[in-house]
């Protein structure tokens, strides 16, 4: 806007003034694309600056001046929905993110918790089995003793067994000898 | 003349005035995006943090992760000691610049990744134990299996002592028989076999699970030399943490199958040593007439 009003002037203050306009139109390209390389919501702010420059360069003349505000008017509210748009994008963007980290976040706590849980039942089932075990042993040893109480005894009582019978044995010939001696007492008599 | 000479003094007068302006224009909005994607960023990043503070468990074995990693680069370890700092310092992350926060947000998401492989470790671990614990069961359960087998041979001395007894004593005597309650059954032998068989599959599933776990590791290294740009890191350091807690599901199937086959093992230890407590009492039982008997013939 501002460099059409000087194309308007005389023509050789516009002669003079073409190649400094040319470099800061360029210079200001270039720190737009720069600005643009980070966000798209600074291009916005730096369009509504741009645009308030025309309109204090219009008191300077008054039929451009009146054209150049009709135009700002008309670019203003576009420049806002977009700012507003672009804003809400982020926004959305940023909400998005956090919520995605929140739930990652509570199923990684969820996942470490039961973990724990399943460690401490773990451990606590290997403290029970140790403890059963030696029971286990207690259980085995004792049987084993009884194991060989029971053959020993097994073996006495044979040991008796075999006296018994020879003691009987010699009974039955403490026996045979007495009919034998009463036998002979009563043939002497008789005779 | 003098009404042509003034209109070029004003015309000059408004050009100067936009060659100043300019600059100061750019410097502000320069100024407005850095503060702007600071402030995104540090949003972001407190959620990380939060993320971080939860996982305080695990931080020794991080610290020993980055010790082994600092020999091999003191750069990156310089780097991620700054991103402590930073951390610890709430307001270090609003002045940082955006590719040193993006560099940051790949380090909190490598942290999130070594937190998810503290626990599949843990996991291991656990299986580890479990499968101990459950070698210990079955070597028990053998054990209740041999005392029961003893406690047979006890019945066979002991029967053959009663009928000694009994032949015993004179001619004149009372005849001794003993009295018995019910009879000496071993072990059951028929149930034994198909656990055992279970047990055998348990152990070979024990011996797949512990292979397969490395090739769980191995697939995951394949996809760390791809990315370039933070962005990627992130996203690589994200599917590596559902790599983890997939295999971390997995290994917690093969934990559940574990205990339950830990609980079938201990039913059957209980109804083992029902038959081995019902054998024992019956066995001394006997024992106590067989003692009496004894006495008696003694006392004579």
């Amino acid at each position: 806007m501002s460099f059409q009003d000087i194309q308007i002037g005389p023509n050789p203050s516009s002669r003079r003034n073409q190649s400094p306009s040319q470099a800061v139109a360029t210079g200001i390209f270039q720190i737009k694309t720069a600005i643009a390389a980070f966000r798209r919501l600074v291009d916005g702010v730096g369009t509504v600056r741009h645009s308030r420059t025309p309109s204090e360069a219009v008191p300077t003349s008054s039929g451009s001046g009146e054209e150049s505000v009709g135009i700002d008017v008309e670019s203003q509210p576009f420049i806002r929905e977009q700012k507003r748009q672009e804003i809400l994008l982020l926004d959305n963007e940023i909400s998005f993110n956090e919520a995605m980290i929140e739930e990652r976040e509570q199923g990684i706590r969820e996942v470490e918790e039961q973990i724990e849980q399943a460690n401490e039942i773990f451990k606590d089932l290997a403290v029970l089995v140790h403890y059963q075990g030696v029971v286990i042993d207690d259980i085995h040893s004792n049987i084993d003793a009884s194991a060989g109480a029971t053959t020993q005894a097994r073996v006495q009582l044979a040991k008796a067994s075999k006296s018994v019978k020879s003691k009987t044995s010699w009974c039955w010939w403490v026996l045979a000898i007495f009919v034998v001696v009463l036998v002979i007492l009563l043939v002497v008599l008789i005779l | 003349m003098s009404g042509s000479k003034k209109s070029p003094l004003k015309v000059a007068k408004p050009s100067s005035a936009e060659s100043w302006t300019n600059p100061f224009d750019s410097d502000d909005e320069g100024k407005d995006s850095k503060k702007y994607s600071s402030s995104r960023k540090t949003s972001s990043e407190r959620a990380l943090a939060t993320l971080e503070v939860n996982t305080n468990p695990f931080d020794d074995d991080i610290d020993a992760n980055k010790k082994s990693s600092s020999t091999s680069y003191a750069f990156q370890s310089a780097n991620r000691n700054r991103y402590k700092n930073d951390f610890r310092d709430s307001g270090g992350l609003e002045n940082q610049s955006v590719q040193e926060l993006e560099s940051y947000a790949v380090y909190k998401a490598e942290e999130t990744t070594n937190s998810v492989n503290n626990c599949l470790k843990i996991a291991e671990n656990i299986r580890e134990d479990a499968t101990k614990t459950l070698v210990t069961l079955e070597q028990q359960g053998e054990q209740i299996t041999r005392s029961h087998h003893v406690a047979a041979d006890i019945d066979h001395d002991l029967s053959r002592g009663e009928k000694l007894l009994g032949s015993l004593g004179g001619l004149f005597s009372k005849t001794w028989k003993p009295k018995k309650t019910r009879a000496i059954t071993g072990p059951v032998i028929v149930g034994d076999d198909p656990v055992r068989r279970k047990d055998n599959h348990l152990e070979q599933r024990d011996k797949l699970g512990l292979t397969s776990a490395p090739k769980g590791q191995s697939k995951l290294r394949t996809p760390p030399p791809e990315p370039t740009n933070a962005l990627e890191k992130v996203e690589v350091e994200k599917k590596k943490q559902d790599d983890a807690l997939s295999d971390l599901s997995d290994l917690l199937g093969e934990l559940k199958d574990m205990a339950v086959d830990m609980g079938s093992e201990i039913e059957r230890h209980n109804k083992a040593l029902n038959h081995l407590y019902d054998d024992v009492d019956e066995l001394n039982f006997r024992v106590k007439g067989a003692n009496q008997r004894g006495r008696r013939l003694l006392g004579k």
